[in-house]
C-alpha cells in the first residue's frame, strides 16, 4: 500500500512538474514570437526598409496584433508557470478530473496560440486593441482559464484568506481576468458596436483592468520566489504587503479612466480615477525608500541573474510609477494622449516591470530544473546572460526615453498647432527602430540561452562544464540566491502597487 | 525572537476579507458609473456601421487612431473627414500611400468608410488643441499667408493653392517649407527636380509610395505654378509664417482637463 501511495505521489509530482515546464516553455515561445513580430514590425518605421517587408507579404496590420497578443501571452503564461510551481508543493495528489482539466487547458491554449498565429498571418482580424484575433478563438482561451481557475481553487479555496498574499493575488487575478475578458467582448453586441464612444469606454475599462489581472500573476510570482529563496514566510503575510496590494488593486479597479479622460463621459468616473491615481505617490515614496536602502548597502561583486532582474524591476517600477503619475494629471494627459508617450509607458511597464520580474522567475525555475538534474547552474549567470540582461535594460531604457521625449514634443507642438521640428521626423524612424531592434536582439540573446534549458531533456551544453567547477558555482549561486531572495521580497512590495 | 514592527506583523484574515469586500465594492461602483453613463452621441447610421465593420476587418486601427486609441504609424482620423475629398479617399484606399497598403474595396465600401469617418468627426474632438488656435493648424497658417501674399491677378497660382488645399495633400503629407517625416517639401522639389518630373508626379503620383493626387488635368499646371511662386518668394512667406507661429505660447491654465 505504501508503495502504491508513493507511486501516486510520484505521478502527481510528474503531472504538476509537467504543468510548470509546459507553461514555462509556452511563455518563452510566446516571447520569441513577440520579438520576431516586433523586430519585423519596427522596420515599417524605416522608410528604406518597409518595402522589403511588404515584398515578402507581411503588413504592419498583421505584425502589430501578433506582437501585442503574444506579449500578453508571455506575461500570463510566465506567471502561470510560477503558479504551477507553487501547486507542485500545495497540490497533493492529482485526481483524474484535475488531470483532465489541465490537459484541456493546455490543448485549448495550444490550439488558440496556433490559431491566432495562423489567422493573423492570413489577415483575419477583429481589429481590436490587444485582442486583434478573431473572437471565436477567445472561446478556447476562456475555456482554458475556467479549467485553470477550477484546479487552482480546488487546491487553494480551503482557508483561502489564511494563505500568503501571492495566493490571494493569483486567486483575485483568475476571477478578475475572466470578468474583464468577457467584458472585452461586449462589442459583439450590435447595440454596443453601433455606438463607438460607448464601445471605446467599455473597451478601455476592460483593457485597463485586464492588464491589472495579468500583473496580479506577475507580482504574485515575486512574493513567491522571494519566499522560496529566503525561506521567510512572514513577508508574504505582512500588513505592509497587503496594504500596498490593496492600494495597487484599487488603482487597477478604477484608474483605467485616465485613458479616457478626453472621451465624452461622466466626470465622476474621471475624478475617481484621477484621485485614486494620485495615491500612487505613496507607492512611489515606498519604492524610493527601498531603492535608497539598496544603494546604501554594499553591492555583491558576482553577477547573479535572478538578483539582477529583480533589482532592475525595482528601478523600472520607480520610473514607470513616476510616468503613470504624470500621465494621470489631466492637462498633461491632454497634451500627450495619442502620442508615443503612451507607447513608451506601456513598453516600459511590459519590458521593465513585467518582463524583468518574469525573467527573475524564469531564471529561478531553470536553476531549479538544472539542480534537479544535478547540473551546474553557472550557465544561468554567464557572460551571454549578463550581456543580454544589461543590454536589454540599456536598450529598452533608451527606447522608452526616446518615445517619451518624441511623444511629449509632438503633443506640445500639436496643441499649439505648430509644425513639429524637422529633426524629430528625421530621427524618429531610426531611433525608434534602432532602440526597439536592439531591445529585441538582447532579448533574443537571453532566449538563446534559456530555450534549450527549457526544452531539452539533457541540456548538453549546460553539462559540458568541468565537474570541479560545480562546487564553486554552487557557492556563487547560493550567495546570489540569498541576496536575490531579499531583493525579490522588496521588489514585490514595490511593484504590487503598479497593477494598473 | 526579534520584535516585529507594526507593518511587518501578519495581516489578520478578517482584515483581508474586509479589504477585498471594499475593493470589490469600489470596482462595482466604478463599473456601474461606466455602464449607466448615457451617451450624448447618436448611434451610427446603418451605412456607417458597415464602414466600421470594414475598419475592423482590415485592422485599420493598427496604424490609425480614433480619439488617440490605436497604432501611431498613421495619423489620428477622428476629425479627418473634412480634409478628405472623395477622390483623395478613393486614391488613398485603392492605391495606398507610403506604409499604407492598397485595399481592394468596392465603391460602396469606400462610401461606407467615408460615412463612418464623417459620423466619427461629428462625435467630438480627437486631439487637444489650444482653444484660440482651433483654425490655425500649420496648413491653415501657411495657406493664409500665401493667400495674402499672392497677387490678386495671379489666378493660376491661387487656383493651384485651392486645389492642393482641397485635396489635403499638403495638410496630410507634404507640408510646404518643411519636411514631414519621409515626405519631401514639394516647394523645395520644384527647385531641385526637373519640371517634367514634378508634373508627372502631380498627374499620377508615385505608386505605391504615393497615390494619384487625383487632380483635374487643368489643375496640374496651376499647382506647379503655385509651387514655383512659393519657391520664388520663399523667404518672405517663411518669415511671415514664423512670425505668426512664434506668437503662440503655452497657457497651462487653458489646457483642458477632460474633453477637448
Amino acid at each position: 500500500m505504501g508503495v502504491l501511495v508513493g507511486e501516486r505521489e510520484l505521478r502527481a509530482e510528474r503531472t504538476r512538474q509537467y504543468a510548470t515546464t509546459t507553461f514555462l516553455r509556452g511563455a518563452l515561445v510566446s516571447l520569441g514570437l513577440t520579438l520576431l513580430a516586433g523586430l519585423v514590425a519596427v522596420l515599417y518605421y524605416v522608410p528604406a526598409a518597409f518595402p522589403w517587408v511588404r515584398s515578402v507579404g507581411l503588413e504592419f496590420a498583421q505584425l502589430r496584433p501578433l506582437h501585442t497578443t503574444f506579449a500578453s501571452a508571455w506575461i500570463f503564461l510566465g506567471g502561470l508557470a510560477v503558479v504551477h510551481r507553487y501547486l507542485q508543493e500545495r497540490g497533493g495528489l492529482v485526481s483524474k478530473p484535475e488531470k483532465f482539466r489541465l490537459l484541456v487547458q493546455v490543448l485549448c491554449w495550444g490550439a488558440a496560440g496556433a490559431g491566432i498565429f495562423v489567422s493573423l498571418l492570413n489577415g483575419v482580424f477583429s481589429g481590436r486593441e490587444y485582442m486583434g484575433y478573431h473572437p471565436s478563438l477567445s472561446i478556447l482561451i476562456a475555456v482554458g482559464w475556467v479549467c485553470f481557475g477550477w484546479n487552482f481553487f480546488r487546491i487553494t479555496a480551503r482557508g483561502f484568506l489564511q494563505q500568503p498574499i501571492y495566493v490571494t493575488m493569483w486567486g483575485v487575478g483568475v476571477c478578475f481576468f475572466l470578468y474583464t475578458f468577457a467584458e472585452q467582448h461586449l462589442w459583439l453586441i450590435p447595440g454596443v458596436f453601433e455606438e463607438p464612444l460607448v464601445d471605446t469606454r467599455l473597451q478601455w475599462k476592460a483593457c485597463g483592468t485586464l492588464v491589472g489581472s495579468f500583473n496580479l500573476f506577475v507580482y504574485g510570482t515575486l512574493y513567491y520566489v522571494g519566499e522560496k529563496l529566503t525561506e521567510d514566510r512572514s513577508y508574504a503575510q505582512s500588513r505592509l504587503a497587503y496594504s500596498l496590494f490593496g492600494v495597487g488593486l484599487l488603482n487597477s479597479f478604477t484608474n483605467f479612466a485616465h485613458h479616457t479622460y478626453h472621451l465624452p463621459q461622466s466626470h465622476a468616473v474621471k475624478w475617481i480615477s484621477f484621485v485614486i491615481s494620485m495615491i500612487e505617490i505613496i507607492i512611489l515614496a515606498r519604492v524610493l525608500f527601498d531603492l535608497s536602502a539598496a544603494v546604501k548597502k554594499a553591492r555583491p561583486t558576482s553577477f547573479h541573474a535572478t538578483r539582477f532582474f529583480l533589482s532592475a524591476a525595482k528601478w523600472w517600477t520607480m520610473a514607470i510609477i513616476g510616468s503613470a503619475l504624470l500621465l494621470s494629471i489631466p492637462p498633461l494627459n491632454a497634451l500627450v494622449h495619442g502620442t508615443h508617450v503612451v507607447t513608451g509607458h506601456a513598453m516600459g511597464s511590459e519590458i521593465g516591470i513585467d518582463s524583468m520580474a518574469l525573467f527573475a522567475a524564469v531564471s529561478f525555475l531553470l536553476g531549479e530544473r538544472l539542480q534537479r538534474r544535478q547540473r551546474p547552474t553557472d550557465c544561468l549567470d554567464d557572460g551571454w546572460v549578463r550581456t543580454g540582461a544589461i543590454g536589454v535594460n540599456v536598450a529598452s531604457a533608451t527606447l522608452v526615453t526616446w518615445l517619451t521625449i518624441s511623444g511629449s514634443i509632438t503633443g506640445y507642438y500639436r496643441y499649439l498647432a505648430l509644425p513639429a521640428p524637422a529633426w524629430l521626423g528625421t530621427a524618429q524612424p531610426y531611433l525608434f527602430a534602432g532602440a526597439g531592434g536592439a531591445t529585441a536582439l538582447f532579448l533574443v540573446v537571453l532566449l538563446w540561452r534559456w530555450l534549450p534549458l527549457a526544452f531539452l531533456r539533457r541540456a548538453a551544453w549546460a553539462g559540458d562544464r568541468e565537474p570541479a567547477g560545480v562546487g564553486r558555482q554552487e557557492t556563487l549561486a547560493a550567495e546570489g540566491l540569498a541576496t536575490a531572495g531579499a531583493e525579490a521580497q522588496r521588489t514585490a512590495v514595490s511593484t504590487t502597487s503598479d497593477l494598473g | 525572537m526579534p520584535t516585529q514592527s507594526y507593518w511587518q506583523r501578519p495581516f489578520a484574515p478578517l482584515a483581508k476579507q474586509a479589504m477585498l469586500v471594499f475593493l470589490i465594492a469600489c470596482f462595482g461602483l466604478q463599473t456601474m458609473l461606466v455602464y449607466i453613463d448615457a451617451s450624448t452621441v447618436p448611434p451610427l447610421s446603418q451605412e456607417a456601421v458597415v464602414g466600421r465593420q470594414l475598419w475592423h476587418q482590415h485592422n485599420c486601427g493598427s496604424c490609425h487612431q480614433f480619439y488617440g486609441f490605436g497604432g501611431f504609424l498613421g495619423p489620428d482620423l477622428t476629425n479627418a473627414a473634412p480634409r478628405l475629398s472623395d477622390e483623395r479617399l478613393q486614391s488613398l484606399l485603392t492605391e495606398g500611400s507610403g506604409q499604407m497598403p492598397a485595399f481592394q474595396l468596392q465603391p460602396a465600401e469606400i462610401a461606407a468608410l467615408k460615412t463612418f469617418l464623417i459620423e466619427m468627426d461629428k462625435s467630438g474632438q480627437g486631439q487637444a488643441q489650444a482653444p484660440a488656435l482651433e483654425a490655425a493648424d500649420p496648413w491653415t497658417t501657411f495657406s493664409g499667408v500665401a493667400r495674402e501674399q499672392i497677387p490678386a491677378d495671379a489666378a493660376d497660382e491661387l487656383a493651384g493653392l485651392e486645389a492642393m488645399g482641397n485635396l489635403g495633400c499638403f495638410s496630410t503629407c507634404h507640408m510646404p517649407l518643411q519636411v514631414s517625416g519621409s515626405f519631401p517639401d514639394l516647394v523645395e522639389s520644384v527647385a531641385t527636380k526637373p519640371e517634367s518630373e514634378i508634373l508627372q508626379v502631380l498627374d499620377r503620383g508615385r505608386p505605391p509610395a504615393m497615390p494619384d493626387p487625383a487632380l483635374e488635368p487643368q489643375q496640374i499646371p496651376q499647382v506647379y505654378r503655385f509651387l514655383s511662386w512659393v519657391q520664388a518668394h520663399r523667404d518672405a512667406v517663411q518669415e511671415e509664417v514664423t512670425r505668426r507661429q512664434s506668437e503662440r505660447r503655452m497657457r497651462w491654465l487653458e489646457v483642458p482637463w477632460w474633453e477637448y
